[in-house]
């Protein structure tokens, strides 16, 4: 892994498409992204952003496979950045993936994981093609953009 | 996630606690499905969330499942005790407006 540059801390982890695996892959980011200054609500924020997104990929992405699923955390200045990303089948239209109710998975999935994603993080950005994997790039800054109450 | 069931005047009591993410969506479907087919006169489910500590949208979505069920045999669906964290993400599903929250068990039971 490569240090990036500017950067203040960084983490990358690899872990199989196993449901039980999404519960880890919450648990550590919450804490990697303690070290910023960041309320309880809001970690709570990033941790069902981070559970959604890694949830796709084992849904969505694998489907009944188990292939690898990757994340990357990073700290610039007081920015969380995250990236869920994994190889499997893509998204063919990513924009009408992100609107409520939109979901390829048969019954009881609401396609509202990525609207959770987009109201609880800021800059969502997402990369897929069919046959190519997915990216989720996200981020959050303490006091920033996001859902408040 | 620790689901426990009993059911007490005719409606089905389960209380869930820890986290309702998509590892414990289907083995929450499973055990209810279960207690529903064998005894069609169960009309009501009453989720308490109490020990919830955390949701997101597969498990929103299983309970959406149950409600679904729950309507089809002309029964009812309930939650109590949800804790902010739910709540917040109840509200931001819709979840709020279709389904009937009370404190805690005993008021859900006396509501009809």
């Amino acid at each position: 892994m490569d240090l990036k540059p500017g950067y203040k801390n960084q983490m990358h982890l690899e872990f199989p498409s196993r449901a039980e695996n999404v519960a880890f892959a919450r648990a550590v980011v919450a804490s990697f992204a303690a070290q910023l200054d960041f309320t309880l609500d809001e970690i709570e924020e990033i941790r069902v952003a981070v559970s959604e997104a890694v949830t796709n990929s084992v849904i969505h992405g694998y489907k009944s496979e188990i292939g690898i699923v990757t994340l990357d955390a990073a700290l610039c200045d007081d920015r969380l950045e995250l990236v869920v990303a994994d190889s499997g089948r893509g998204i063919a239209d990513v924009a009408w993936a992100l609107l409520p109710a939109n979901t390829t998975a048969p019954e009881e999935r609401m396609g509202l994981g990525l609207v959770f994603v987009t109201q609880y993080m800021e800059g969502v950005r997402i990369e897929s093609a069919p046959g190519r994997g997915t990216r989720v790039f996200m981020a959050k800054s303490p006091g920033g953009a996001g859902l408040r109450h | 996630m620790e689901i426990e069931t009993k059911v007490r005047s005719g409606a089905v009591i389960v209380r869930l606690a820890g986290e309702f993410d998509v590892a414990a969506a289907d083995r929450f479907r499973t055990e209810i499905d279960t207690l529903l087919d064998a005894d069609r006169r169960l009309s009501r489910l009453i989720l308490d969330l109490s020990k919830v500590t955390f949701i997101d949208s597969s498990g929103v979505g299983a309970i959406l499942g149950r409600y679904r069920k729950m309507t089809a045999r002309g029964g009812l669906l309930c939650a109590v005790g949800l804790q902010p964290t739910v709540q917040r993400v109840f509200e931001l599903s819709g979840m709020t407006r279709l389904i009937p929250a009370y404190a805690d068990v005993n008021q859900a039971l006396a509501a009809r």
